[in-house]
């Protein structure tokens, strides 16, 4: 069961209540700092709504052909970090591949972050970090 | 797939990578909606594009804060500062100036704004071949080494030669930093100086020697004499008292007349002391012998002369026999000090060589400059006169040589 909580510009943000995750589903491409920021705020609105310490994530980025270097930046900030307990990355192109790819080889982000094909082996990965 | 298209896109890729080498960053490679590995390729390269962009630029703001914290160290230090950048390791002439300030434009009589940017050798075109020790300087500090060039002859823009003390200290991003301290006045200021102290110096052991000499004279002349007499007239009272039966009274006049003969030996030991007057009648070798004749020293001293006292000033022979008979003195009180050897010789200078056997030793600097105290006075003395001291010691041998030299 997904419940739409957030949409910002470039994401429309779920709350997984069955597995207990944050779903995110980049629907534009990220160009600035400015949408990078925008989606973490609404990502942190959501975990306290849920009273949780951290979330875990799963961010499906099937659409996205470009994520800025300002948006990587942000992603791989303190500030993510205090948010996110671990982030899903979920691609099914090549193009996603190489984002993720590079997102996590030159950005390399502070929150345990991993690439997925199957986002069924995304959520599974997800539960292995505590929910809390 | 369309063939065609695809080998345009592929062509776009190429040129913008190959713009990329060129630190070209303008321009994005455009994302189909098809999203296949072409598209994949080029979203790759235009965030590496971004990375390699991002990453020059903060490298730059990085390298301009140096500079601008160089800078303010550079326009802050009284001493005349440079900083020049590496462009080019293997290649000297390519070190390009970024810095300089002030104190440096007065120092080297330039104007900063016609040579910042500029290569060293277009600043300065004559410093490959005139100052070769700076070049080899910079040289050492592209290889990481700190240095100090003492004394470097600069000629300024006035043609008046100046000398300058110069550092060179490699620093972090292919820096060097280069000072140059301005010696010229300093050394000028010293030489006076030392001008005027050694003219103060030279007033001072004069007028000592002629102190001594005329008190001497009184002793001789005046003191002794009037001893003389006295003795004189108590050989005459001593007669006249011989038969008498007083004996108190020839007790006294034999007590009176030993205290004279003690009084004159003591005055003509002084007068000699002051002054030897075999040194002006006799010369430099007789004096030193009479010296060590007088002076019943515990050692056993060889003298060997070979000088032509006619040829030697007064003057010399009074700073070398003050000079030999202090370190004669000075030997006696060492009691393990078992024998000496004096050489004198003359010819353009007079030399005098002595040779200390038992461990006596003088202390000296680096230089085999004498710097213990009590012997400073003797070489000044010497240096006064032009000529030099210098003293070894040989451990082994416990043997010190003492090398006097004055010009004639």
């Amino acid at each position: 069961m997904k419940e739409l909580l957030e949409e910002t510009t470039s994401q429309n943000i779920y709350w997984d209540s069955e597995n207990k995750i944050v779903h995110g589903v980049l629907i534009a491409n990220l160009t600035t700092l400015e949408d990078a920021i925008e989606n973490i705020d609404a990502q942190e609105r959501i975990k306290n709504k849920m009273n949780r310490e951290k979330t875990r994530v799963l961010i499906d980025m099937s659409s996205v052909s470009e994520i800025s270097k300002e948006a990587r930046n942000y992603f791989s900030n303190e500030r993510t970090a205090s948010i996110q307990r671990a982030t899903a990355l979920y691609i099914n192109s090549v193009v996603g591949r190489v984002i993720g790819n590079f997102f996590m080889g030159i950005n390399k982000p502070l929150t345990p972050t991993k690439i997925f094909t199957d986002k069924k082996a995304a959520i599974k990965w997800l539960h292995a970090y505590k929910d809390e | 797939m369309n063939k065609y298209k695809d080998k345009h896109r592929i062509n776009y890729i190429l040129d913008k990578l190959e713009r990329i080498a060129h630190l070209d960053f303008s321009g994005r490679l455009k994302i189909n909606a098809i999203t296949d590995e072409i598209d994949a390729l080029s979203v790759g390269v235009n965030m590496l594009s971004e990375e390699i962009e991002f990453s020059l630029r903060e490298k730059e703001k990085t390298a301009q804060k140096q500079v601008n914290l160089l800078q303010q160290l550079v326009d802050n230090s009284p001493l005349g500062s440079m900083v020049v950048h590496i462009e080019n390791r293997s290649d000297i002439t390519s070190l390009k100036i970024v810095i300089i300030n002030d104190a440096c434009e007065d120092a080297l009589g330039i104007i900063k704004e016609n040579i910042i940017g500029k290569t060293i050798l277009q600043a300065f075109p004559l410093l490959y071949d005139d100052y070769p020790v700076i070049i080899d300087g910079l040289k050492k500090a592209i290889e990481g080494a700190e240095l100090t060039l003492n004394r470097v002859e600069l000629n300024s823009s006035n043609s008046l030669p100046s000398y300058f003390n110069v550092k060179i200290c490699p620093l972090v991003n292919d820096y060097i930093f280069l000072s140059f301290e301005n010696i010229t006045k300093r050394n000028e200021v010293e030489r006076k100086l030392k001008k005027v102290e050694n003219s103060i110096l030279n007033s001072i052991i004069f007028s000592q020697e002629n102190t001594r000499k005329e008190v001497s004279k009184k002793l001789h002349d005046g003191l002794a004499q009037t001893l003389f007499g006295l003795k004189f007239h108590m050989e005459y009272i001593n007669k006249n008292v011989r038969n008498s039966k007083d004996k108190e009274l020839k007790e006294s006049v034999k007590v009176v007349r030993e205290y004279i003969e003690r009084s004159i030996a003591e005055i003509k030991s002084l007068a000699l002391d002051l002054m030897p007057i075999s040194l002006v009648e006799e010369g430099l070798s007789a004096s030193i012998r009479n010296h060590i004749n007088d002076s019943e020293y515990k050692y056993n001293v060889q003298l060997e002369s070979n000088i032509n006292d006619e040829k030697i000033d007064y003057d010399i022979r009074i700073v070398m026999f003050r000079a030999i008979s202090g370190i004669l003195d000075k030997a006696s009180e060492y009691t393990k000090v078992k024998k000496i050897k004096v050489q004198l010789l003359n010819g353009a200078s007079v030399s005098c060589k002595i040779e200390i056997w038992g461990g006596f030793n003088i202390e000296v600097n680096n230089d085999g400059e004498i710097v213990e105290e009590e012997f400073k006075v003797s070489e000044k003395r010497i240096n006064l006169m032009g000529g030099s001291v210098y003293s070894v010691y040989d451990k082994n041998l416990g043997l010190t040589t003492i090398l006097m030299k004055v010009s004639l």
